[in-house]
């Protein structure tokens, strides 16, 4: 093992080295969005960059969400490889008519004669006191678009191995950044790689039920998975990566491993991206295995609220996967 | 902003643009090469008589969805389209036939496409809303009002990036500036003085909303004043005042001053798309604009100051419509597609 | 050249356009541009225009018209010309004035996926267990039914299936509990052979082509798998009516107060069926596979016609019901299917049929078991009859009953003794107060 595969850095570190090692090896690709200059982002991951890149590839923007994510559909279309950022996720939906009806249908609408190769970044979640509008997990909705591909890394390792993937794949991608996972580290390869798409990791094992995950629950199920070992329940854990293309595969072999499975995300529940889960293992051969019912822990249909204690109940904690786990491990045992 | 300063020739105009003076297109005529006058009306014929086939094919039910026809609209495509070099770009909208062909498309392969089939410029997924050549650096239209907008910005970012020499031409309607995308591009574009030229081809009317109605600008150049570019009005049904300011535009695209905003004043004598009643608008009024026919105004100021002979107008006008009559029977008998592999181009390899 | 006038589509989900009136007279002359006639769509009247000069010939839409689009309804001719033969082309079919003869389909609320459903009502013998305690049962052959489940309410887990493996339970001494199931039954052989056989048509002129579909094909396929699958076997009885019809009189103006509906022959008939039920299980059963599932509850189905199709609502439990409760029911159900509101849920199901052709002046009939079921009562017209009564004729009021059973599951004794029991029961009705 290299000294450089020990090296720590924070995801929030990982997402700029990504960048930053992409934009030194091709020129077309380039940042843009608000305040992402001497101000280095709102959370700081493009600090430095200006420095480097200067103002031409380190474009900072207006407020004007759809004008940044058009500017990077017309730049794509182009041949270039605009990274928009989104200050956070939930002002997505003001550049909704560029993402969905543009950069995700413009191939299709051309019969192939395009494609729209941007990511858009963003940092979403609660847990931060931003309240309602600040704090949304909007996955969702982008997974039910065809023509967008979703990633949501879960640790530094894969922020940087995905973002280096999105950068280079040739689709819209929205690479969805956690904000509590920004302070998160571990541990990163200095030298440039890529992890491809559609590839889930089993990030636990585990015999007795399957827990799935992505983003930030994934370290909050593994925390989970941790206190339920004393107790002799082995969960296994695995980390999705990317939601969009979908690694089934992975999801249906531990599923019919384990024979139980608990789906856990942050979203709200209702028309969560866990509904889907729980729809691709039950139409699979992994449903002839399933001991339990499919169960899914997810956010409370509420907007995200201000205060700590209410936020905190309104998404996923870790002594709630416990129980969710303990309980459905334990189900007619 | 109409005040006695603006320029001659020109409707309104705002910013510190030192315009060429406009000639009189009875004067201009005699400046531009004939093949360049023939190439503007054989496109002009082409735009008309394909929509007018258009239109006869979806009566009989030949086509599939609707369709925006620009008919009494084709001098604003045409004569700006004439202003660029080859290699330029344009992105428009969805009444777009008209800078397609300007634009130099494939008459079959876009009549194909509008018929939904397998040859057709977008393989029949993308119908008459959204035939593009991109090839030819036409980056297609939106269906979405004003959706195209905020990417000609990023278009004009990437060829600003990659200090290209070509520029770009964005065409949209009256009823998109009204759409918060038209606002938040223009602003963007003009702080960075990005090659573009904006061109509202304003036909009066968004869908069935009187423009007077939707804004308090008499026109709509003058919105440019806000974003610190340049804007003008023109007479959008006189191909040759067209070229001549777009010309100037593209000039100063090209040369590193960022934006124009040009506004073609015309008119549209259609419905807005094959569902509308015309219950908005007058038949008087309808009449009042087909009197000024772009193609008609064109014709009658070839033989008027003897540029062409009627017999050389006439013979471009019956190949233009044999064109297009071949081009639809070629079109009608292409293969359709089939539903198998759609999933295909929904992301690229 | 003769130009077409057609039907324009003018609009994008436009497949028909009414036709409104001709703006022009057959003969005139017509400008290019002008407007020539009215079409209506579904958002609004519109004009057409001409789409030629000359004269407007062979127009063939009238007035209220509706023409698929594209449709030719006239020509406009140069002078002298001659409009090219065509063929009359009809206006769409299933518009217009003549409708479609046949309005099954408009009822059609029961699907094929509904036919013969084992009726519901016995959860209590559905077995709970994971799917793959189901698969580990299934190929370990064992019972989930004698499976003792450790999960909530008693669900069966694989845990469970592999300690019964361990412990095997003992072995059934009742019809062991069967688990419900909604797949239709399956139609043995020589009743699908049946429909595969090719039998000419007669040498006739037709006057019509009905589809078989909706009811007409579910009524036709229940009853044609129960006539060849299940041996009918037909017994009779004449009932003498005197009290039931005494006992109608009686009650009629009370409960028709208290509940709002008459008094029928058929809700007293229904409600001694019911009661009789309880004494004859075999007769309120259904043949599943090799099993024999006999029902607690009785659901019983009437049958009934109403705009000249066949429907069998059910009464729901009818066992727990008195008179009362059965006339109201039974009178619910009626009503609702007279007014076509009957959800396919509560025609179907039932566990035991009466059909009454009495009000049609029908002395006596067989009837065709209507499956899954094991019999069906046939009732007759009421009719004043001579009998010798102690060496006097008198005039009673005779009604025939004709059980029609299940040979495979009801022997002919147990048919007697059921119709005798409800002969009894209707002569001496007392019992219902």
């Amino acid at each position: 093992m290299s000294e450089n595969t020990k090296r720590e850095i924070t995801y929030l570190e990982a997402v700029r080295e990504a960048m930053v090692q992409e934009m030194r090896r091709n020129p077309e690709v380039f940042l843009i969005g608000e305040d992402i200059g001497v101000y280095g982002g709102a959370f700081g991951v493009s600090k430095g960059m200006l420095e480097e890149f200067g103002p031409e590839r380190v474009r900072e923007t207006p407020i004007s969400e759809e004008g940044i994510a058009g500017a990077a559909v017309g730049a794509a279309l182009m041949g270039m490889r605009p990274i928009m950022e989104i200050m956070f996720m939930d002002f997505a939906t003001l550049a909704m008519d560029q993402l969905v009806n543009q950069a995700a249908k413009m191939r299709f609408m051309l019969g192939g004669a395009v494609s729209v190769p941007m990511v858009c970044r963003a940092p979403a979640g609660s847990g931060t006191g931003a309240a309602a509008q600040h704090s949304q997990c909007l996955e969702a909705w982008f997974v039910h678009t065809p023509g967008i591909k979703v990633v949501s890394p879960s640790n530094a390792y894969d922020a940087k191995g995905l973002l280096i993937s999105s950068i280079r794949d040739n689709n819209p991608v929205f690479f969805i950044e956690h904000k509590l996972l920004y302070r998160t580290k571990a541990s990163v390869p200095e030298e440039v790689y890529a992890i491809p798409f559609g590839k889930a990791k089993v990030v636990r094992e585990g015999s007795d039920l399957t827990l799935l995950s992505y983003s930030i629950m994934v370290p909050r199920a593994l925390e989970a998975a941790a206190k339920l070992a004393e107790e002799g329940i082995q969960v296994e854990v695995v980390d999705l990566c990317s939601l969009k293309p979908l690694d089934t595969e992975t999801i249906v072999q531990s599923v019919s491993k384990t024979g139980r499975v608990l789906i856990v995300h942050e979203a709200p529940v209702t028309g969560g991206f866990g509904g889907e889960l729980a729809a691709v293992i039950a139409e699979s051969e992994a449903f002839d295995y399933l001991d339990a019912p499919i169960r899914r822990l997810a956010g409370r249909n509420i907007p995200i609220p201000y205060n700590r204690t209410l936020e905190r109940a309104s998404v996923p904690q870790v002594e709630d996967i416990e129980k969710a786990a303990r309980a459905l491990a334990r189900e007619g045992r | 902003m109409t005040d006695s300063s603006v320029l001659v020739g020109a409707l309104n105009q705002v910013g510190e643009v030192d315009w060429n003076p406009i000639l009189d297109s009875s004067v201009f005529v005699k400046q531009l090469p004939v093949e360049k006058l023939a190439w503007m009306l054989e496109k002009m014929c082409l735009t008309r008589y394909f929509e007018e086939k258009a239109e006869e094919l979806y009566t009989r039910g030949l086509v599939h969805g609707t369709m925006h026809l620009s008919i009494g609209m084709e001098a604003s495509p045409v004569g700006s389209i004439a202003a660029l070099e080859p290699e330029d770009f344009i992105i428009h909208h969805h009444r777009g036939h008209g800078h397609t062909i300007a634009k130099g498309a494939n008459i079959v392969t876009m009549m194909g496409e509008f018929l939904g089939k397998e040859p057709g410029y977008c393989r029949g997924r993308g119908g008459s809303m959204h035939i593009a050549d991109v090839s030819d650096g036409n980056m297609g239209a939106t269906g979405i009002v004003g959706g195209g907008i905020p990417i000609a910005t990023g278009i004009g970012l990437a060829l600003q990036m990659r200090k290209s020499p070509q520029i770009l031409l964005s065409y949209f309607g009256d009823g998109s500036t009204n759409e918060g995308a038209f606002h938040e591009a223009l602003n963007m574009a003009s702080v960075w003085d990005l090659p573009i030229v904006f061109i509202c081809d304003n036909n009066k009317y968004g869908m069935s909303m009187d423009f007077r109605h939707s804004m308090n600008v008499e026109y709509i150049s003058t919105r440019a004043a806000s974003y610190g570019m340049p804007g003008i009005s023109i007479d959008g049904n006189d191909v040759l005042t067209v070229y001549q300011v777009v010309s100037q535009a593209i000039g100063r695209a090209r040369s590193g001053k960022g934006p124009t905003l040009v506004e073609n004043v015309s008119y549209r004598w259609r419905g807005h798309s094959k569902s509308d009643r015309n219950l908005y608008r007058t038949q008087d009024e309808i009449e009042d604009w087909m009197n000024r026919c772009p193609i008609k105004r064109f014709k009658q100021l070839l033989l008027t100051s003897q540029v062409m002979r009627e017999d050389e107008i006439e013979a471009i006008d019956r190949a233009a419509k044999q064109t297009i009559d071949d081009a639809a029977e070629a079109a009608i008998l292409m293969p359709e597609p089939t539903p198998e592999n759609m999933e295909d181009e929904v992301y690229a390899p | 050249m003769a130009t077409e006038i057609i039907m324009p589509k003018v609009d994008m989900v436009m497949e028909t356009g009414t036709f409104v009136e001709w703006l022009r007279a057959e003969g005139e002359q017509v400008e290019k541009g002008q407007p020539l006639f009215v079409i209506m769509t579904d958002k609004s009247a519109i004009e057409i225009e001409a789409p030629a000069s000359g004269i407007l010939s062979q127009i063939s839409a009238r007035p209220d018209d509706v023409i698929p689009v594209t449709q030719t309804i006239g020509y406009i001719l140069a002078p002298g010309e001659k409009a090219p033969d065509r063929t009359p082309q009809p206006a769409i079919a299933g518009y217009g004035s003549e409708a479609q003869p046949e309005t099954l389909s408009q009822t059609a609320t029961v699907t094929a996926a509904e036919l013969a459903p084992i009726p519901s009502g016995e959860l209590r013998g559905k077995v709970r267990a994971t799917p793959v305690a189901r698969r580990m049962a299934a190929q370990l052959r064992v019972d989930l039914a004698h499976v003792q489940g450790r999960g909530p309410r008693g669900r069966v887990h694989k845990a469970d299936v592999l300690s019964a493996v361990e412990q095997p339970a003992p072995a059934a001494t009742e019809l062991p509990a069967v688990e419900r199931t909604t797949s239709p039954l399956n139609l043995p052989a020589p009743v699908q052979a049946l429909t595969g056989l090719a039998i000419p048509l007669p040498n006739a002129r037709q006057k019509r082509i009905v589809p078989l579909a909706g009811p007409r094909k579910i009524i036709a396929e229940r009853l044609a798998y129960s006539a060849a699958a299940a041996p009918h076997i037909t017994l009779t009885a004449s009932v003498d009516m005197t009290e039931a019809t005494r006992l109608r009189s009686m009650t009629l103006k009370k409960l028709e107060e208290k509940t709002g509906y008459r008094v029928s022959f058929t809700a007293i008939i229904a409600r001694v069926v019911t009661s009789a039920l309880a004494n004859h299980p075999f007769l309120n059963a259904s043949l599943a596979g090799d099993q024999i599932i006999v029902w607690e509850d009785v659901h019983l189905g009437i049958a009934a016609n109403v705009a000249d199709y066949l429907v069998v609502p059910v009464i729901r439990e009818a066992q727990s019901k008195d008179l009362e409760g059965i006339v109201i029911a039974l009178g619910d159900l009626l009503e609702r299917a007279r007014a076509k509101k009957l959800t396919p849920a509560e025609m179907n199901g039932s566990t035991f049929t009466i059909s009454n052709m009495g009000m049609y002046g029908i002395e006596s009939f067989t009837a065709i078991i209507n499956p899954p079921e094991s019999a069906i009562l046939a009732v007759g017209s009421i009719v004043d009859t001579f009998v010798k009564v102690e060496q006097t004729m008198l005039e009673k009021p005779l009604m025939k009953l004709t059980i029609c059973a299940d040979h495979r599951i009801v022997d002919g004794v147990a048919a007697a003794n059921f119709l005798n029991e409800v002969k009894n029961k209707l002569e001496n009705p007392y019992f219902l107060i």
